[in-house]
């Protein structure tokens, strides 16, 4: 059972969240430990699994793809940052100084919003069979995930 | 004595008979109190003296003989008092920690890193302290509520390790309370706090500053369901703290001064020649530490301060009026609520969990995993499998791999805590899968499987597909008590226990007779039974002497039980007459 089955939710990369945390509390309603006193422990360990990574955009974008057989977590994911991409942020992450810490986080938590918006026509396309459809919703991924890396380092410095 | 019980022909009230009580206990660094819920109403339990609030004290003789626990006692030689600062910790953790108590010597046994106190000529684990105060409180309750108790809700502090956490479940186990969950603090009191909103859903956080450690906790309320969002917090920050820091400027001759000082400045501005801006000043690194602790959260959350719908600040701390004004700048002051007694609502959402958990009552709490727990990897680096503010229960795998040709043992470490490195965070196990074939590194595939449980507690399976060799790890740290401990520690309590079967005996017995009594006042009072007005006097007359036996401060089980027997044996016709009266009743409803 993937996630979405989990969760009982129409496979898509970007659920409704209200969708997906009304699905998660009527569930562990059901069955939870506590109010379901037989041995159900695993189905509210899968629901909460399904639920963090379905509730967040990024994660379940990620999900979905890689259901579509492409995981870009892993290190034998078939797609590969292009040289735009590291381009893109081997300048942003060296443009960081003292001063402009907090302007490039700003700038940084932006471009994320933004591109989470993105996902939805990328998909799309995906479903139009528009050519290399898939690669560039992965590349998107890919991207936000640089952007997210590096927005993580900035608030660790 | 067996009285004849018989059923009128109305119907039986439907209530849950003999319906075990559940008590909610919480165990805190200076003061634990206990409640149920008793009827459908929450109580929090008092002792005979009418005090709730008992002060999380342990006394001692100068033997090392237990004398009591609570209030002062005169002729104590030590008096143990926040203990839970210890809970589940080692020598190695001790230069961290604010403990000082006059007569307590730690030392390190030779084999072990767990700390003791050499009372006189005992050693006394800080599990058994604990013990003592849980025995305390479940005697209190079980005096006043005239029942036996088993079973109890304990909360911990949200960022109480596994050690912690393991080391509470051992100290209620010796004092013969089997844990029906672990609640985190803030969660408890903020399930109170939920379940006397009337509001449908609402965000809000609480912020739990007690007398040893500072927790905080972001709740989503939606109908039923209270979901913990996200805790945070700092095992050893707390008002204790406080304390130490005016006795080490100097401002303060001793911890007992230092307390009074504090307390005395949240309502007058000088006190004790230290005046408040001082004392302000003196506080505001420590306010800062809590307040940046509240910032991250909210913001590995997600969430903006103006979200919250409310603020409720727990623990006796959060009365220090700097501390609020910190607060204040976060969050409009209206919605900054402290109108519930901060000192009793955590006690209060325990009693509420433990009968939640144990009645048909349908409301749900979904908490989370406070500490990420991982696995050490090559260079000391820790390997995340369960992340902090994860949903529980959980169960997560992770497959790992040899790093060595003909490498033939993976020996693994599990951490916890949200350092990079090992060496930074909380050792928890160390465990070795062994025999494995000679194979080029990368062959081998050990799949190991996290699952934590809805108490929070961590069970470690590892698999590995070759061999299929399958391991599982109970994870106790080091400084858990082993078994031949445990067992020498229940000898020792041997004198303790008896007296604690003889308060069980005498409840039961006061049980047994309250029934009798409840039964046959009830039969005087029926004026359609037929009996001789003399004896009615007679069984009334040995009935009030029951129950002013009952009443009597020194209860005396002979003497109860014989008068008892006496009443039961001049009651029998009042038994025969209601028994006619009972077979008179069904004719006529035929």
């Amino acid at each position: 059972m993937n996630y979405f089955d989990i969760l009982q939710i129409t496979i898509h990369p970007c659920p409704n969240l209200e969708i997906v945390q009304k699905q998660y509390f009527l569930l562990q309603q059901q069955f939870h430990p506590d109010l379901q006193k037989n041995d159900n422990h695993n189905i509210s360990a899968d629901l909460n699994l399904a639920y963090q990574t379905l509730n967040n955009p990024f994660l379940s974008a990620c999900y979905w793809l890689k259901l579509q057989g492409i995981d870009i977590f892993s290190e034998s994911c078939i797609v590969k940052p292009t040289t735009t991409i590291l381009h893109e942020i081997f300048s942003l992450q060296n443009s960081i100084q003292d001063d402009n810490k907090l302007l490039i986080k700003q700038d940084l938590q932006q471009k994320i919003k933004l591109a989470l918006q993105n996902i939805l026509p990328l998909y799309e396309n995906c479903l139009t069979n528009q050519e290399n459809a898939l690669i560039d919703f992965a590349l998107h991924l890919i991207k936000i995930q640089y952007y997210q890396k590096t927005l993580q380092n900035l608030s660790q410095l | 004595m067996s009285l004849l019980q018989i059923n009128e022909p109305t119907p039986v009230k439907n209530e849950e008979p003999n319906q075990e009580i559940v008590v909610g206990i919480d165990l805190g660094t200076t003061n634990s109190l206990i409640s149920a819920v008793i009827n459908d109403q929450l109580q929090i339990i008092a002792n005979r003296n009418q005090q709730s609030v008992i002060p999380s004290v342990v006394h001692f003789d100068s033997q090392g003989n237990l004398l009591g626990v609570g209030n002062h006692i005169e002729n104590a030689k030590y008096s143990i008092a926040s203990s839970k600062r210890l809970m589940g910790k080692g020598v190695s953790d001790l230069a961290s920690i604010n403990f000082s108590s006059s007569h307590l010597v730690c030392q390190q046994t030779s084999n072990e890193n767990a700390i003791y106190l050499q009372l006189g000529d005992k050693k006394i684990s800080i599990i058994e302290i604990a013990s003592y105060i849980l025995l305390y409180l479940k005697q209190m309750a079980e005096e006043q509520l005239k029942t036996t108790i088993s079973k109890a809700v304990i909360t911990v502090p949200a960022y109480f390790d596994e050690s912690a956490k393991l080391a509470t479940k051992q100290s209620a186990e010796l004092a013969g309370l089997q844990v029906i969950r672990l609640l985190n603090e803030p969660t408890s009191a903020a399930f109170a706090y939920g379940l006397w909103q009337e509001q449908a859903s609402q965000l809000y956080a609480i912020y739990d500053l007690g007398g040893g450690t500072f927790d905080l906790s972001v709740l989503k309320k939606h109908q039923q369901v209270f979901q913990v969002l996200g805790v945070s917090g700092n095992n050893n920050l707390g008002g204790d703290d406080i304390d130490h820091l005016l006795l080490k400027k100097g401002l303060a001759n001793n911890l007992v001064q230092a307390k009074q000082i504090k307390e005395q400045l949240t309502f007058q501005d000088v006190a004790q020649n230290v005046s408040k801006t001082q004392f302000n000043h003196l506080i505001s690194d420590f306010t800062t530490q809590t307040v940046d602790l509240f910032k991250n959260l909210m913001n590995d959350l997600n969430l903006d301060f103006s979200q919250l719908d409310a603020l409720i600040l727990v623990g006796g701390s959060t009365y220090i009026p700097f501390i609020k004004q910190q607060l204040e700048k976060l969050i409009s002051p209206e919605k900054i609520l402290q109108n519930i007694n901060p000192e009793q609502v955590v006690a209060v959402g325990a009693g509420l969990q433990a009968y939640n958990l144990t009645s048909s009552k349908n409301n749900l709490l979904l908490d989370v995993n406070p500490l990420s727990l991982g696995v050490e990897t090559m260079g000391g680096i820790v390997d995340k499998i369960i992340f902090k503010n994860s949903p529980i229960p959980t169960t997560k795998s992770k497959d790992f791999t040899t790093y060595a040709n003909n490498q033939t043992a993976i020996k693994l470490h599990i951490v916890q805590g949200e350092r990079e490195f090992a060496s930074d965070c909380r050792s928890l196990a160390y465990f070795e899968v062994k025999n494995l074939p000679p194979l080029p590194a990368g062959a081998i595939r050990l799949q190991l499987t996290f699952c934590l449980d809805a108490d929070g507690l961590l069970t470690v399976k590892a698999y590995e597909k070759i061999t299929k060799q399958f391991l599982e790890v109970a994870v106790n740290a080091s400084f858990a008590l082993n078994e031949a401990e445990i067992k020498n520690i229940l000898l020792q309590s041997l004198q303790f226990a008896k007296q604690d079967i003889n308060n069980r005996l005498l409840i039961e017995t006061i049980i047994s007779a309250q029934k009798d009594l409840d039964i046959i006042y009830a039969d005087l009072q029926n004026s359609q039974l037929n009996i001789d007005e003399n004896l009615k006097q007679s069984i009334k007359k040995q009935a009030d002497h029951l129950a002013s036996l009952l009443q009597n401060s020194e209860k005396n089980r002979e003497q109860i039980i014989a008068s008892q027997e006496h009443l039961s044996k001049i009651s029998e016709e009042l038994i025969v007459a209601k028994m006619s009266y009972t077979i008179s009743i069904n004719k006529y409803s035929i």
